[in-house]
């Protein structure tokens, strides 16, 4: 399939769905404070990462903060960039599930649902982001720490891949609140827990397809990339180039 | 179309079967396997609560709300209601559930009997602690953390009634920098600094966005210095320092000075504004009395040698100060960290005059104070000087009964002074802990503490937003273990002991301040909240809890400033920096800085603020030495390599990490591990880089000179990688399509 077939594929998914949920990360506010990831691992009952996990490359996050070097000392550069599921429209590691426990839902999210996984690790291994985590082992906490977990999202236990949802949890129950007020939802009644903690208000979430919305306006933005954009995953998230005014080349550094 | 199996089933049941199957060839009207717990008719929502409080994290007190289901805290929001919130939160706050909920947490009151703690009954533990106070009176001194709230008002009344010596302890003590606020705008709190308004940052050693202050606050102005939607150009943020810091990634230019020599650096610029004549002609005039010419050209002269960064960039700084106004001069940190802390400090914050932006939108805008008199906002830290002092006298057999609270002295003091075995000296030692840190280990009794988010407070923001700003904390669970509010129970000593207690607990403290703001609101008709005509309470008191506190922004500090002649005089001659250990020796300076996550230990028991990757390094859960990558390879070291750190008066190991960012002459290690106790994800992890401090201090303020310590470095020939998310996973860029892309307009 050439570019523009897969784009206008993309295009015909685009026009199925009523809403398009996206972000917009401006990386030229974004400190790397690390706000947004322990949000999310509050949110999500995300597992305790302890030194193994890392050590053995099992940590789970479903955002991180990216650091890129660039330079020597003394004109080194650290530039940071949160990463997590770009839930793509045309995602490299849907169509690889045998068991589709991946799936592409009609608001443009990209869903794995637990219960139908079994593990087979090929969308992490498909997945260019690098923002699919498995559970090597079941999550424990102790007793009393469990009592934080959070009743609106289920725990994954070993064998399982999890990701991030956009806090899909939050969109279900704004969207039931929605309908119980009768209120419609509005623009920024919905927001993940890394969007709500970001002390720089560096991400941005709404929905792609409401030419009102902020995020409409910003992913037109003349800073405005995507990440491994010529991949052909058709990210929902757009990124906002980091301004360096001394920059000059476009982009640099290892991780 | 969305179908849920109801209304599938009514419409099949209506005669619609026909058109539902002609519906399955158009995409819209396909069927959309719903999964159960989308289904309306079976779900059972949870029912969810928002309570505002406040939480107190080793950066201060944060406001948020706090997401309740079932009497159980589930997830800790910042607070959009208030003014330095604004529904934003740090990492730090967010943790402070896992200090709620932590597994080693303290149960309940306990005394050491035989060398092992036994539990007992608060009666007995309050009649115990009373006994001790009653006979120890003239001898006993209470050692407290920083506060800024009714409570340490609480605690200072108990020190004045029971004759008990005050102590505040504060690792890496702000001393010189509420000096230098005070020497340069006679304030006694730090301002409110209007990053968002401003066109230039300077920053010495100011990590604003990280651990200096109320990070939470500048970095959502930070993001709006940068791209507001208000603004013209995006700001421009400069930063000096010899590390980098997460502040100093994030600058447009980032400079290496040599330790110490922030003052010489900001006198220079000074003098180079002086010299064009484009400074603040008032503040001009009263500075180059002292910087005269000579002075001036001598600065302008030697700034190179003396300070690592070159005229010509120096020149740059200080055209754009004065041609990007509204500029801020901030400094802290390192810049005030050594023997000459004070002195650069106060030189740093005098280019705020120069740069005629005090009292601006854009600049510093002074604090004023709270309204209620009960809210002790200023409060001493206790210096380096005074701390072997008080070690001596403990060890002397003075001190018969040391009450400790929020405050781990045995951990956070460099190990020169023994304070372990100073407090062993003490005959009776109490902590109000809710953890067994080293301080506690040591206590013959043991008084819990509830959590942030159990107990009742009044606090002010430090620093305030730059008007009147007051936060109520107000429990929003039970308590989830046997502990007894601090406040609560100093005051029942108080009353136990014959004497008439200020309030008869904290939370009376809280409504009594609470009447006096209803009528200031009623009388001045000021402040956020309701308040009706009949001056009923209830109304008020709801609406400053869901609120989360009290503030006006019309009540703004005076903005009258001059400079203090006396305190100028005093920047003639600078004085050098000082450092302990030879260079021969100790070829490396010590730069220890505070950890993103657990801060300057105070978080190394909760175990997401452990595996918060430091954002420059990415390690986690391990103390590392950053080193620059040449100096490295000479000495033949790889990541994870064990080296030993060793000053004049201590060595601690540590791991290698080669850092592209640090200069030859330094290595920096991350303060907040090296627990010997404090819970099972502190406990013996990486070391404690504040206990190899050589006890040097300012020439000035006696406080501890943290960043003057030299180091040498010897390898023990071990190697354990470091745990760190770099390189473990990342998005896979290809050749010419990175992943951070950067544009240069």
């Amino acid at each position: 399939m050439s570019h523009d077939e897969a784009e206008e594929e993309v295009m015909v998914l685009k026009t199925r769905t009523e809403k398009k949920y996206g972000m917009v990360v401006d990386i030229d506010r974004c400190s790397g404070c690390q706000a947004c990831v322990v949000a999310c691992q509050s949110e999500n009952n995300v597992r305790i990462n302890d030194d193994r996990d890392f050590l053995q490359r099992r940590a789970v996050q479903w955002i991180r903060i990216e650091r890129y070097w660039e330079g020597e000392f003394p004109n080194a550069k650290a530039r940071f960039i949160p990463m997590f599921c770009q839930h793509c429209d045309s995602a490299p590691c849907e169509p690889v599930c045998p068991v589709y426990a991946t799936y592409h839902n009609n608001e443009g999210l990209n869903v794995q649902v637990y219960n139908r996984c079994i593990g087979t690790r090929f969308c992490a291994n498909n997945d260019p982001y690098n923002v699919r985590f498995f559970n090597y082992w079941e999550p424990v906490w102790p007793e009393s720490l469990r009592n934080q977990l959070n009743p609106d999202v289920s725990i994954r236990s070993r064998g399982i891949m999890e990701k991030c949802t956009f806090c899909v949890q939050r969109i279900r129950r704004a969207g039931r609140d929605a309908a119980k007020s009768g209120i419609p939802l509005a623009d920024g009644d919905i927001n993940p827990a890394c969007v709500q903690a970001c002390p720089t208000d560096a991400l941005v979430f709404g929905d792609l397809k409401d030419e009102d919305s902020k995020v409409h306006a910003m992913k037109n933005d003349e800073r405005s990339y995507q990440v491994l954009e010529h991949v052909g995953t058709f990210p929902s998230v757009y990124y906002l180039k980091k301004v360096d005014k001394h920059a000059t080349e476009e982009g640099h550094g290892k991780h | 179309m969305d179908l849920s199996r109801r209304k599938l089933l009514k419409m099949s049941g209506m005669g619609l079967g026909a058109i539902l199957f002609a519906g399955c060839a158009v995409p819209e009207e396909e069927f959309i396997i719903e999964s159960p717990h989308d289904l309306p008719e079976d779900l059972v929502e949870g029912t969810e609560a928002h309570y505002a409080t406040f939480v107190n994290t080793s950066s201060g007190y944060e406001s948020v709300l706090v997401r309740v289901m079932q009497g159980r805290a589930k997830k800790v929001e910042g607070n959009p209601a208030h003014p330095t919130s604004r529904g934003k939160h740090s990492a730090r706050a967010e943790a402070s559930l896992q200090s709620l909920y932590h597994p080693d947490r303290i149960n309940g009151p306990m005394k050491k009997t035989g060398g092992s703690f036994q539990s007992i009954t608060w009666d007995e533990a309050i009649e115990t602690l009373s006994t001790q106070v009653k006979n120890a009176s003239g001898n006993a001194a209470i050692i407290t953390g920083p506060d800024a709230s009714i409570r340490h008002k609480v605690v200072n009344q108990f020190a004045k009634d029971h004759k008990l010596d005050h102590h505040i302890f504060e690792s890496l003590e702000n001393t010189n920098l509420m000096l230098a606020i005070n020497n340069v705008f006679g304030q006694n709190q730090l301002p409110n600094f209007d990053f968002q308004n401003s066109n230039y940052i300077l920053s010495f050693g100011a990590d604003f966005l990280g651990t200096w202050s109320n990070s939470v606050f500048n970095s959502w102005q930070y993001g709006n210095f940068r791209q507001g939607h208000s603004r013209d150009k995006r700001g421009t943020l400069v930063h000096i320092e010899p590390r980098l810091s997460l502040t100093a990634a994030n600058a447009d230019e980032w400079f290496y000075n040599k330790p110490g020599s922030e003052g010489v650096i900001a006198l220079t610029i000074a003098s180079i504004i002086i010299d064009e004549g484009s400074g603040d002609p008032e503040a001009s005039s009263a500075v180059s009395k002292v910087l005269t010419s000579s002075v001036r050209s001598s600065l302008i002269e030697n700034v190179e040698q003396k300070t690592g960064i070159s005229l010509s960039h120096i020149k740059d700084i200080a055209h754009s100060i004065t041609n990007n106004s509204p500029a801020i001069i901030v400094g802290a940190g390192l810049a005030g960290a050594h023997t000459n802390g004070e002195e650069n400090l106060t030189a740093i914050y005098l280019l705020n005059a120069l740069a005629g932006n005090i009292g601006k939108s854009g600049g510093i805008q002074f604090n004023p104070e709270a309204p209620l008199t009960d809210l002790i906002t200023q409060s001493n830290t206790t210096t380096i000087s005074e701390w072997g002092d008080i070690s001596n006298a403990m060890k002397n057999g003075q001190v018969k009964l040391a009450l400790i609270h929020n405050a781990n002295p045995v951990y956070g003091l460099p190990e020169s002074l023994n304070f372990k075995n100073a407090l062993e000296s003490v005959s009776y030692v109490v902590s109000f802990s809710t953890f067994m840190d080293e301080t506690t280990a040591q206590a013959d009794l043991i008084l819990p503490d509830h959590t942030s988010l159990e107990s009742w407070n009044l606090n002010v923001s430090k620093p305030g937003p730059g008007y009147q700003t007051i936060g109520v904390q107000q429990p929003i669970v039970m308590p989830e273990t046997n502990s007894a509010d601090f406040g609560d129970v100093l005051l029942t000593i108080t009353d136990r002991l014959g004497k008439k207690p200020i309030w008869d607990s904290v939370k009376s403290g809280v409504i009594e301040n609470a009447k006096t703001l209803q009528s200031i609101s009623l009388n001045e008709n000021r402040g956020n909240l309701v308040t009706k005509d009949d001056g009923s309470f209830d109304l008020f008191w709801v609406s400053l809890l869901q609120n989360g506190g009290w503030w006006d922004i019309q009540n703004k500090a005076s903005v009258e400033f001059s400079l203090n002649s006396d305190v100028i005089n005093k920047l003639g001659a600078i004085s050098d920096p000082e450092f302990s250990g030879s260079s021969q020796n100790y070829p490396f300076h010590l730069l220890p800085f505070e950890s993103q996550g657990i801060g300057e230990g105070s978080g190394a028991h909760l175990p997401w603020l452990q595996g918060i990757p430091d954002p420059i390094s990415t390690a986690v859960w391990d103390t590392w030495v950053e080193i620059n990558p040449s100096k490295a390879s000479e000495l033949g070291l790889r990541e994870g390599d064990i080296v030993t750190i060793e000053s004049s008066h201590g060595s601690i190991d540590a791991k290698i990490y080669i850092h592209p960012a640090t200069s030859p002459e330094v290595l920096s290690i991350p303060i907040g591990q090296g627990h010997k106790g404090y819970g099972r994800y502190a406990t013996d992890r990486g070391s404690n880089v504040l206990s190899i401090l050589s006890p040097i201090e300012e020439k000035n303020s006696g406080a501890l000179a943290w960043g003057a310590t030299k180091v040498r470095l010897t390898p023990t020939g071990s190697r354990k990688r470091l745990p760190k998310s770099e390189g473990a996973v990342e998005a896979r860029a290809l050749p010419g399509f990175p992943v951070v892309q950067v544009t240069n307009h």
